[in-house]
């Protein structure tokens, strides 16, 4: 008969070891995590003083030079806000990853939001000053499974985007990210009770808004533009 | 981050999946399994059983690889066992029994399983030594005389040979060819350390009063080399996993086959593993108790659970999700497509990647590599023996094909189904 043991020490080694790897891997996330969470600061920084180079760009227009600098200002803010999506979709993403720095992401969300809302605001201002024919759009979205169509709605406003190009800015919040005073004061004024929910000149359209009504309220709101 | 059930299964698979690929290097460096290689000082008599259902396409052939066997002709007896067959595999036995004396014929008329032809076979035997030899499987001449002096430990049961898949031509065989060779060092490795969980049915040489003082096989087991190799496990004796000597077998060529074929051995393991339970966890079955049974019965569930969770979160549902969304935008996936490769240039960043899953990934395909590229050079395979494909193709599909399997014999274990062998 076959005399019976338990490897004990082999066993123990390969416990300690696979603990070992998996600890160097969730070490290595959160080390990536710290790096992340300065390179996001590092380009929130460099948005705000965006910010505040088109607010002094916009403070500049006069009925003299409006035909001049009305162009550059458009054209500064169409890129700006191209790069703020990409800064909000990166801190979406980051933040799903394994991290230890919910609160940072928090931070850096609240950022982002408020940099969003004064960027929509002088899109506001600037459409009235430089008579410019542009429709911006606040979506509200929501990262809980109790959205069932932002996804949906998310590809219509993309897919929407690449249409009306320059003509349309949007600008998407996280309805539920209530850590930021400003987004319940929002939905308030907006009356936003569900998602996804559009804002579109001081109206809400609840639930989702399909690609042709979509594009018809914006053809509505254009003076003209060739794809209406 | 939140914490999901999803991703805490995922973490429970890959530990337990990383667990155990390192036990067996860790048991394969420190253990070897190098092969000492006794001669063979007399030659005790064997018997060879042939079950046989329908095989007229390969019975003369198996036949054929017995009698070639480098071996005293007075000290082999071949009993083939005519399980019903409808075919001509009666008359093909018929024939060759008027040239050869040593082949003997059991004739069932209506089909009674592998177990029940094996111990009418085991008792008509007048070797010391049993084995059986699938009427699908062929085997090296010198399998006798390299396989028998492992006998000379009275405390082995049963001896196998490497067991390889006979001329791989389509993907499936291929894939399968790859499998067997990496299944043959895992239980060349657990052989070290006496954890053999089975003697598959291509020739296995048991000690036959061995096999006769445990009752012989299990009639109504639908998978009785499983079960044999429990009982001789329970029973403290030794199985010995060979690589010097090497048995080929014809595989399914069909995914229904494959699937048929897998389905009966995963649900035997699950029967057998229900009746033998008290051995799971046992520390008096040393690591075949507290390390193998439980690998055994865990693996199922591991492949399910990673398939369900990969079908489902990865495939599934943004499968779906994305069907409704592009039926929003008239399918314009030329659009998306230039604006996902735009994005992935404008956004890209080196902090994009998920660095944890990398390394978690390279970690365990390092050790699953080491693994396969071992399996390959202990058994004399080329790598490209069958094509650059077979190993990717292998990697790529195997674990579908198991969990797909798995999947299928919990639903039908929860009804009830069981199938005879």
């Amino acid at each position: 008969m076959v005399k019976r043991d338990v490897s004990k020490k082999n066993l123990i080694i390969a416990i300690i070891l696979t603990l070992l790897l998996f600890s160097m891997g969730i070490l290595i996330g959160l080390l990536v995590s710290e790096r992340r969470i300065s390179h996001l600061e590092q380009i929130s920084k460099d948005q705000r003083l965006d910010y505040e180079s088109l607010q002094l760009q916009f403070l500049m227009i006069t009925d003299s030079n409006k035909e001049k600098s009305c162009p550059v200002l458009i054209e500064s803010l169409e890129q700006n806000i191209k790069r703020l999506i990409s800064t909000g979709e990166k801190i979406e993403k980051y933040s799903e990853d394994l991290n230890l720095n919910s609160k940072e992401f928090e931070t850096l969300k609240r950022d982002y939001t408020l940099t969003q809302l004064n960027f929509w605001f002088l899109v506001k201002k600037s459409r009235e000053i430089c008579e410019k024919d542009v429709v911006p759009i606040i979506y509200f979205y929501s990262n809980d499974k109790d959205c069932a169509y932002c996804s949906t709605q998310s590809r219509i406003l993309t897919y929407v985007k690449g249409k009306f190009k320059e003509r349309t800015m949007i600008f998407s919040f996280d309805g539920s990210f209530e850590q930021e005073a400003l987004i319940p004061i929002l939905k308030k004024v907006y009356n936003v009770q569900e998602y996804p929910s559009l804002i579109i000149d001081e109206k809400t359209y609840s639930g989702l808004i399909t690609t042709n009504e979509l594009e018809e309220i914006i053809c509505s709101k254009l003076k003209e533009h060739e794809e209406c | 981050m939140e914490i999901t059930i999803s991703m805490l299964l995922i973490a429970f698979v890959y530990l337990i999946s990383l667990f155990f690929i390192t036990f067996w290097l860790i048991t394969y460096f420190t253990k070897g399994i190098e092969e000492k290689q006794n001669k063979l000082e007399n030659y005790p008599k064997v018997t060879i059983a042939i079950p046989a259902l329908n095989e007229e396409k390969s019975i003369r052939g198996t036949i054929e690889s017995a009698l070639n066997l480098d071996y005293p002709k007075e000290k082999l007896e071949i009993i083939v066992i005519n399980d019903g067959s409808t075919d001509n595999t009666k008359n093909i036995i018929k024939t060759m029994m008027k040239n050869e004396s040593r082949i003997k014929l059991i004739n069932h008329k209506i089909n009674k399983g592998k177990g029940e032809s094996m111990n009418e076979a085991l008792k008509a035997a007048k070797g010391t030594f049993f084995t059986c030899l699938d009427a699908d499987s062929f085997i090296k001449s010198d399998a006798l005389k390299i396989m028998l002096p492992h006998f000379d430990n009275p405390k082995v049961g049963a001896v196998l040979p490497l067991m390889k898949v006979k001329n791989p031509t389509t993907v499936l065989e291929k894939i399968q060819w790859c499998e067997y060779l990496l299944n043959m060092f895992y239980k060349k490795i657990m052989s070290t350390i006496d954890c053999v969980h089975v003697a598959p049915g291509p020739f296995s040489i048991y000690r036959k009063k061995v096999v006769e003082k445990l009752g012989g096989f299990a009639e109504k087991n639908i998978t009785e080399d499983f079960e044999i190799s429990l009982r001789l496990q329970k029973n403290d004796y030794k199985i010995v996993q060979l690589f010097s000597t090497e048995v080929y077998t014809l595989v399914p060529k069909s995914l229904k086959g494959v699937y048929k074929q897998r389905n009966r051995w995963y649900k035997g393991t699950m029967l057998n593993l229900f009746d033998y339970k008290r051995m799971i966890f046992n520390k008096k079955y040393g690591d075949f108790g507290v390390v193998q049974l439980p690998r055994v019965l865990i693996s199922g569930f591991l492949a399910v659970t990673m398939l369900g969770l990969l079908l489902y979160k990865r495939v599934l549902v943004p499968t779906i999700m994305w069907f409704r969304d592009m039926s929003y935008v008239n399918f314009n996936v030329f659009y998306f497509m230039k604006e996902w490769v735009t994005n992935l240039f404008s956004n890209f960043s080196i902090l994009n990647f998920n660095y944890m899953n990398i390394f978690l990934g390279i970690t365990i395909m390092i050790m699953s590599g080491t693994a396969l590229y071992l399996a390959y050079s202990f058994t004399k395979e080329k790598f490209l023996k069958y094509g650059f494909l077979t190993i990717p193709l292998y990697l790529l599909l195997y674990g579908f094909l198991a969990a797909g399997v798995w999947l299928g014999v919990f639903i039908e274990l929860l009804f009830r189904r069981v199938q005879k062998w």
